[in-house]
């Protein structure tokens, strides 16, 4: 009878586990499962199809090689300035949008401000390669404005060709970001900005003592993910400019796609990739650290 | 609390650990095992290669799918393609062959992943210089033992221009199609602006001023040298070899110190300077010139003959015609020659059906059909001599580009970390363009980082 009871009880406890296993699978093959085999196949090379264990040779080679240096530059000035972007116009459209005075045009402007984002990578980066065309629209209307000056580079001249591809990057995906932002916004209560107005707040201190502090949640949430999005991005690199010119657009992910899939150097590839984990983790761990410090319910991931 | 977590996290830990193991991909083997520097083992090679027509009725045969990959369905059209299909159906009723096509800048990493998946492209288009990555990925099929055994089929092939060898000594592909690059410009254009197509660098850089002085709307030439195919084959390396100059001397060294390099980044840079080319070079891929040859926005093209066949899939009344080898101060102009291959894979589980759908794409109805509709110049003994024949202006030259200077004449061959060298290459070319290095060190610069990498083997 004992013992019954104790069978009945162990079931009972090991029940959750049973429920939770299909996403624990799921979990393990698409995320796990993929990870470690990474980390596995970064300690070997490939020799006709055969797999050799080589220890850290890839990783050593890897801090030799000044590409992947520069790459790493690149992809730290390119993730910044892009989430900075997406931030900083998603958080600015959020605002005019949740404007009262708005309301009659929000619904236009808002679907306005929404196509970037429904344009694909790939199609998105075509249509700026026709724009930044020695030929194209920009120069077009550049020479006809200044019939002596010389074509605008824009893709290939390496002091510009990191702004075009960032503004790309950022004109696609700050829809995104502008409707996280604005769902954060509509949350906070319209009460606090009518007490603060009572109390006599200007606009800027409603905004910096209640809309700000309400928002941060938000704001650590689509910059979480915006900041790993970004540094592993490669698609519009790879259309516009390949990496170049003189790899001044080389990004980490671009690097990773080229020596991996393009140069089948899988070993190496995966070194880089699990470097880029590991930088990744212990940067988002140290920002959320940061960020998260006094802030209030719900930055906590 | 802890302990349910740590008994999750161990669980997910060596469920991870199996899985990885288990593993089919990457293929196995194995840190453990022995350290295999030996090419692997010839693919069975069949005691007799198929032969050109089915020996039983095809009805007995079982049906059998293959897959043929590559990029050239929007060069060669859908009819070439179909054509193709219909005249192997029937002769193979029982294969089938499925049809993958994915843009040219994709293949090669298509290619890889589907090597690093074990799954197969039964027989697949390729380039020499994806035959290193390629081998190293153990994805080409020997075909020394197929055509030991099918020496006239063999013999057929225009072996002269080069079989795609891999580093380990096996045939791993063959050239499909020939191309040699060339200066190609547009007949129409030139009558229309009263010029004569140049014959020298010299005419070539004069010739360009005039297009730009009568008619400021169209530009004599586009290099799309942010592309890798652009500035190596297409533009440099093509000057580069009319002056007698190799990447690799046939001592096997890398090639650099030759004066043609020299000269031919000095030419350059200074018509890349002269700004009567379309701007922006540096940022331009290697398609958009090809594209802007095809709208008649540029005059001249630096291209191999199949892009005469796409400007007039997109404008059927262009006509084009290359010029003749540059005479040039230090040799007597060579030509750089590649082509296209066509390969088989080592995974594929129909060897024998890929083998002869190999032999239909190398067949001289296919050679007709692609020199008659295509402009292609297919890499057979029978294509190759109906080529000085041909009323086209492209191709009847191209024997004669061949005769003009065997010796300087150049084909490239595989290099290890071969994408890696061009994307050097491209770089180099690309700081000297933008005068940020001169040209003495770029030809140092080049020098050591080939022979380095040819010293460190494949």
């Amino acid at each position: 009878m004992a013992s019954a009871t104790t069978k009945k009880r162990i079931s009972k406890k090991y029940r959750g586990y049973v429920f939770i296993a299909p996403a624990i699978i799921l979990l393990i093959l698409v995320a796990v499962f993929p990870l470690i085999n990474t980390f596995t196949i970064s300690f070997q090379t490939q020799q006709q199809g055969k797999w050799l264990f080589i220890g850290f040779d890839n990783y050593r080679k890897l801090f030799q090689d000044e590409w992947f240096l520069n790459a790493v530059k690149n992809t730290v000035i390119f993730t910044i300035i892009v989430t900075i972007g997406h931030l900083g116009i998603g958080l600015i459209f959020a605002l005019l949008l949740n404007e009262r005075w708005f309301l009659p045009l929000r619904n236009f402007i808002r679907g306005v401000l929404i196509l970037p984002w429904l344009f694909s990578s790939a199609a998105g980066s075509l249509m700026w390669s026709m724009l930044y065309h020695p030929v194209g629209f920009f120069n077009s209307m550049f020479t006809t404005l200044f019939p002596n000056a010389t074509p605008i580079d824009f893709l290939g001249n390496p002091r510009i060709a990191m702004w075009s591809i960032i503004a790309v990057v950022v004109w696609i995906w700050y829809p995104f970001y502008m409707v996280s932002i604005l769902g954060g916004l509509q949350s906070i209560p319209t009460d606090l900005y009518e007490a603060a107005k009572v109390d006599g707040a200007n606009i800027w201190q409603r905004f910096w003592y209640i809309t700000w502090p309400l928002l941060r949640p938000v704001l650590i949430s689509v910059s979480t993910i915006d900041l790993i999005s970004t540094m592993g991005h490669v698609d519009v690199v790879k259309m516009l400019t390949a990496g170049g010119p003189m790899q001044a657009t080389e990004t980490i992910g671009y690097y990773v796609w080229k020596t991996g899939l393009r140069d089948g150097q899988l070993g190496y590839g995966a070194a880089i990739s699990a470097i880029l984990v590991l930088a990744m983790s212990f940067f988002m761990f140290s920002y959320l650290k940061v960020v998260s410090k006094g802030g209030t319910s719900g930055t906590n991931f | 609390m802890k302990k349910r977590l740590s008994i999750v996290f161990v669980t997910v830990l060596v469920m991870s650990i199996l899985a990885s193991a288990c593993s089919p991909s990457p293929q196995p083997p194995a840190a453990t095992e022995p350290e295999t520097q030996e090419p692997a083992a010839p693919a069975e090679a069949p005691a007799e290669a198929p032969e050109e027509a089915p020996a039983e009725a095809p009805e007995e045969k079982e049906p059998v799918t293959i897959k043929w990959s590559g990029w050239m369905l929007n060069e060669w059209g859908e009819e070439s393609y179909q054509f193709i299909l219909d005249s192997f159906k029937e002769k193979y009723p029982h294969i089938t062959v499925e049809v993958v096509d994915m843009p040219y800048n994709d293949v090669l990493s298509k290619y890889q992943a589907a090597a690093a998946a074990g799954e197969a492209f039964d027989v697949f288009a390729t380039e020499v210089s994806w035959n290193v990555p390629l081998y190293t990925a153990g994805y080409l099929e020997d075909l020394n033992p197929w055509f030991e055994k099918d020496p006239e089929f063999s013999d057929s092939l225009a072996r002269e221009v080069y079989d795609m060898q891999s580093p380990g000594g096996e045939t791993t592909g063959v050239c499909m199609y020939l191309i040699s690059y060339g200066l190609m410009y547009n007949v129409k254009m030139f009558e229309e602006l009263g010029l004569e197509p140049p014959t020298s660098w010299d005419e070539f850089v004069e010739v360009s001023k005039k297009i730009r002085e009568i008619d400021p709307s169209i530009y004599p030439v586009a290099m799309g040298w942010a592309g890798n195919a652009a500035i190596s084959t297409r533009t440099i390396h093509q000057l580069a070899v009319q002056y007698g100059a190799k990447v690799v001397n046939p001592d096997g060294t890398a090639g650099f110190e030759h004066p043609g390099w020299k000269r031919a980044l000095e030419l350059w840079k200074e018509y890349y300077d002269l700004g009567v080319a379309v701007p922006n070079a540096l940022g331009l891929d290697t398609m958009i010139p090809r594209e802007m040859y095809a709208n008649e926005q540029v005059a001249m093209l630096w291209e191999g003959p199949f892009a005469a066949g796409v400007a007039r899939l997109a404008n059927p009344e262009m006509e084009s015609a290359y010029t003749l080898p540059f005479k040039t101060e230090l040799g007597t102009g060579g030509y750089q020659w590649t082509c296209s291959g066509v390969s088989i894979s080592q995974l594929s589980e129909h060897k024998e059906e890929a083998y002869l759908f190999l032999k239909h794409l190398m067949s001289d109805e296919v050679a007709d059909r692609m020199l008659e509709h295509n402009k292609l110049a297919w890499a057979t003994d029978y294509a190759f001599a109906q080529l000085a024949t041909s009323d086209d202006q492209v191709l009847n030259k191209l024997p004669l580009m061949a005769a003009n200077d065997p010796d300087n004449n150049y084909s490239g061959v595989p290099l290890p970390n071969n994408a890696q060298l061009n994307d050097f290459f491209k770089a180099i070319v690309q700081e000297v363009m933008n005068g940020t290095l001169s040209i003495d060190e770029a030809v140092i610069k080049l020098d050591e980082e080939y022979q380095r990498n040819i010293d460190a083997g494949f």
